[in-house]
């Protein structure tokens, strides 16, 4: 399901192009075309499980997300269903609207019966606006399934949700971490993992050392002008890590640990509203914002050599904490290189791979798939692949110790084919048409300097962890 | 869940339950020892045909000290006829037992019985310890405690079984 | 005077059972101890027909963050506290035989100072024991040793889930959920005739094979413990004592579980109070000495106090 994301820049462009559109144009009649006109969304064809329908929307003025109230709804008996929009559980999907001489696909979600009200839910610009057009498949905004059942407030089984040793912040989160480019009093060695992030021109290393004993750092990045609030998280049982943004509201939320588990992996809280979030789900899962979901930043997950050598200018966290932890032992005794489970998950008869097998995950819709880092070569390779309805690059090396995975398909629809580069990190990979692109996603040179390859459902985690949220993976041999 | 040792170890003990011995309505077991002030033999069985009744007591056992008075009460005041008290002081050493006799002297028979001699095939295990006997040699009661007052009730119980 | 005061003398002695004990563990991922000790049983021999009540109160603080064998500053101000109140009995079975059981209720309670979060608590039944006693030999007046062996078993009584929405961690369930094996000894000996004056020592150990309905299975235990308990006159009585605890690693589906197991070094001290030869209140502690724990870091007892009351039948 193609889901806006919250606060993108291209979706605040849709809705502006789409209420642009109807003030500028008037009533505009297409047939079986929908329409946006004045604020009137005109549906000739809307296909209802057996039963077809002319359907009209009107605009609730002032909402964002857009949200359109039910009018009228007449139904048809002898239709052309081919072009038709569909209705199906709670969602309505219109393939075309034309707006402003724009074509735009569109969904919407049922968010109230009475009265019937839709929410603009997800959309795009059909290239050429009424000629040959693409819909590019856009990621699922949350890993987790659609529409999950909730109950009691809990939208995943609340019996499975389990209470870790420590209880909520005890494993304390990181409200002011330092960091420091004086790498060599820190001590760190070039084999240890580090998460590595890059927002704007703000390069930070965060070693695994420190983040198995907080799991959650809260921090402010420079980001379109103005310092945002960013939450980083570890888990370091399910191995996974995870960058989000802040949400931009009068009190920006800081999120601590609150000392559960949902299938072994870290279930962070936030202090505004206590709503439980997992991590690997990148969802709120139980309290006031169940459901919602964070917007979500790439992370690298590498080695401190390979790290330091993309970006020598980084900074990385110190132990300075303010806490007495022994950062140089890890919490867990051998759980890392062993095969056990601390906590009961889903799945847990997968052993297709080692249990702590680190791997590169991406979910597309319903398909998953794996790509374990010690299963790329060593030197960097490029898998340009399919997964799912989606045209993706997975880029990794086993031997530098990291693996991303990427939207391979433009805004424009243009669909890349990628190569690897080496020894020019950060740069990583090289795209037909020329130009080169770093571990972030980047287009570093060539013609398309500064585009940004559509980040993924993906992320790094232990096998047994990807296994039990995402069964049923595909395993890259 | 629980280990066959385990289970084997809980029957054992089980079908090793031993019966108890003196009993209320069993016959007191017989004895015999020297008066510690007179020093005549006192043996149980020469008082078939009396009531009597045996108390354990030591210098050290704090209950003692007030129910040797009380017994020595009742005996007065219902007589040798139908009637006996039997005095078997435990102290390990009978020096102690005996000072204590100066300032407190009693009437009837006190015996020694250091080793438990006694002591131990009446299952002694702590003091004071008293046992009714009926005049054919039955324990008909056994006291494991004494409290002011309690006199009251025991020469009660003794009367009742006084034939008329 | 009843042998009240002999079985005051002893429950205040060292003669402690562990029920479901584990170490607590500092991780949210690590399962944690900190499951508190159940009161002290009666466990000095009955005389046949003899039955002995006790009620006490445990509270059992258990806050130390603790690396290794040295006690590290908490920064988060964890607190983490159990409350248990104890029902056990004893009966005298037959001469040298004495069953005696108890039964429990847990309040567990944990916070921490940092946290937005209120309290996490959780309260229910807990464990209960039962064991048998044999005592071949006794103390008497006529002889100044008392041997005593017992097995028994631990009962999961009360639910390994509290029945809150969320799933809370093991040790914050009033009850471990599992069956366990007990295995118990006890020697004393009595400096003087009155036994006045009493030394003990004794060991259990109690095996932890079955899991819980998490697949959880708290580590073996085994303490030793030895002191000695004194009467000042009829009323008053007191002990002091150093019990050693050792346990192994929890599992869960046959692997360690980090940061649990461990050793530890208590002082056990207590006083008693004696109304007559059948109540008698009493105070009892435990002040941790020396311990050294497994794995990296874990939480565990900074101390615990226990107010009992006896009465005998």
């Amino acid at each position: 399901m193609r889901i806006m994301k919250e606060s993108s820049i291209w979706s605040q462009a849709f809705r502006y192009l789409l209420l642009s559109g109807f003030l500028l144009q008037g009533a505009v009649s297409y047939g079986q075309q929908a329409t946006l006109s004045g604020d009137t969304l005109s549906l000739p064809v809307v296909q209802v499980g057996d039963q077809v329908f002319r359907v009209s929307l009107t605009l609730v003025t002032g909402t964002d997300p857009l949200q359109f109230q039910f009018s009228s709804a007449d139904e048809l008996t002898d239709a052309d269903i081919s072009e038709a929009s569909t209705f199906s559980g709670a969602t309505l999907s219109v393939p075309s609207i034309i707006a402003g001489g724009v074509s735009y696909w569109a969904e919407f979600t049922l968010i109230s019966e009475a009265p019937v009200l839709f929410s603009l839910a997800g959309g795009g610009v059909i290239a050429d606006g009424g000629g040959s057009s693409c819909m590019r498949p856009e990621p699922d905004p949350s890993n987790g399934i659609d529409n999950p059942l909730v109950i009691a407030n809990v939208s995943v089984p609340a019996a499975e949700i389990i209470q870790g040793a420590a209880g909520p912040d005890a494993i304390p989160a990181i409200e002011f971490p330092l960091f420091t480019q004086d790498f060599d009093s820190t001590g760190i060695q070039q084999n240890e993992l580090v998460v590595g992030v890059k927002i704007g021109d703000e390069v930070r290393a965060y070693p695994h050392e420190v983040l198995d004993w907080h799991e959650v750092i809260n921090e402010q990045f420079q980001f379109e002008g103005q310092e945002q609030a960013f939450t980083l998280s570890y888990c370091p049982l399910t191995g996974s890590a995870m960058m989000w943004k802040g949400f931009s509201e009068a009190t920006d939320k800081t999120f601590g640990t609150s000392g559960f588990l949902y299938n072994s992996n870290l279930v962070m809280y936030d202090r505004e509203t206590q709503t439980l979030w997992s991590q690997m789900l990148e969802q709120g899962i139980a309290g006031p914002d169940i459901l919602r979901i964070p917007e979500k930043f790439q992370v690298v997950e590498t080695t401190w050599g390979t790290w330091s050598a993309m970006y020598p200018e980084t900074t990385l966290l110190t132990s300075n904490t303010g806490f007495s932890r022994p950062y140089g032992s890890y919490p867990y005794g051998n759980f890392r290189q062993d095969n056990s489970l601390l906590f009961e998950v889903d799945n847990l008869l997968d052993d297709r791979l080692h249990r702590k097998e680190r791997v590169l995950g991406i979910t597309v819709g319903q398909a998953s798939k794996v790509y374990p880092i010690s299963r790329f070569p060593a030197a960097i390779t490029t898998i340009n692949e399919r997964v799912g309805d989606m045209d993706i690059v997975a880029t990794g090396s086993s031997n530098q110790n990291f693996g991303v995975a990427f939207n391979r398909q433009l805004e424009d629809c243009t669909v890349l084919d990628f190569t690897p580069v080496e020894n020019q990190l950060p740069v990583v990979m090289q795209d037909n048409e020329g130009n080169q692109w770093d571990v972030f996603g980047t287009a570093v040179t060539g013609p398309r300097t500064g585009t940004q390859l559509q980040k993924t459902n993906s992320f790094v985690a232990y096998w047994y962890a990807w296994t039990a949220f995402f069964p049923g993976a595909e395993i890259q041999p | 869940m629980l280990s066959k040792t385990f289970l084997c170890i809980c029957a054992s003990f089980l079908l090793t339950l031993p019966a108890l011995a003196q009993e209320e309505g069993e016959l007191a077991i017989d004895f015999s020892g020297i008066e510690l002030t007179r020093g005549d033999t006192i043996t149980l069985s020469d008082y078939r045909g009396r009531v009597v009744f045996v108390d354990f007591w030591a210098s050290w056992c704090l209950p003692c000290l007030v129910s040797l008075p009380a017994y020595e009460k009742i005996r007065n005041e219902l007589g040798t006829e139908q009637f006996e008290i039997i005095a078997i002081n435990v102290d390990e050493n009978t020096e102690d037992g005996l000072e204590f006799l100066e300032d407190n002297p009693v009437s009837y028979p006190v015996i020694a019985d250091p080793e438990g001699e006694i002591g131990i095939p009446y299952k002694v295990r702590s003091l004071p310890v008293s046992y009714l006997i009926d005049q054919q040699g039955e324990v008909v009661a056994s006291y494991r405690s004494f409290s002011p007052g309690d006199e009251v009730e025991l020469k009660r119980q003794i009367q009742s079984l006084f034939l008329p | 005077m009843k042998t009240v005061m002999k079985t005051i003398l002893i429950s205040l002695s060292l003669f402690v059972l562990q029920m479901a004990s584990t170490s607590s563990s500092f991780a949210a991922t690590c399962s944690c101890a900190g499951v508190p000790l159940l009161s002290a049983m009666d466990t000095s021999s009955t005389q046949p027909g003899d039955l002995y009540l006790n009620y006490s109160t445990e509270i059992h603080e258990m806050s130390d963050l603790v690396q290794g064998s040295d006690e590290i500053r908490d920064e988060t101000g964890l607190s983490r506290s159990s409350v248990s109140q104890v029902i056990s009995a004893s009966y005298g079975l037959a001469d040298k035989w004495t069953v005696s059981g108890l039964i429990s209720y847990i309040e567990h309670e944990r916070s921490v100072g940092i946290s937005a979060f209120s309290k996490n608590s959780s309260s229910g039944l807990g464990d209960g024991v039962l064991l048998l006693r044999y005592t071949p030999f006794y103390i008497t007046p006529f002889s100044r040793h008392e041997l005593s062996f017992g097995a028994g078993a631990r009962l999961p009584i009360g639910k390994d889930d509290d029945g809150g929405l969320f799933t809370l961690s093991e040790d914050m369930q009033p009850s471990s959920g599992s069956v366990g094996e007990i295995y118990w000894s006890s020697y004393s000996y009595a400096f003087n005739q009155a036994a006045t004056v009493q030394f003990n020592v004794s060991a259990n150990y109690t095996i932890n094979d079955d899991e819980n309905s998490r697949k959880y299975v708290f580590g073996d235990e085994i303490n030793f413990a030895l002191g000695i308990s004194q009467n000042i006159g009829s009323k008053f009585a007191y002990s002091a004592g150093l019990r050693y605890r050792q346990t192994t690693a929890d599992e869960r589906n046959s692997f360690e579980i980090p940061n649990t197991g461990g050793k530890w070094l208590d002082f056990v001290p207590g006083v008693q109070y004696i109304f007559n030869d059948k109540l008698s209140v009493g105070v009892s502690g435990r002040v941790p000495l020396v311990r050294d724990l497994d794995g990296v870091l874990q939480f565990t007892t900074s101390y615990s106090y226990a107010v009992n009351l006896s009465y005998a039948f």
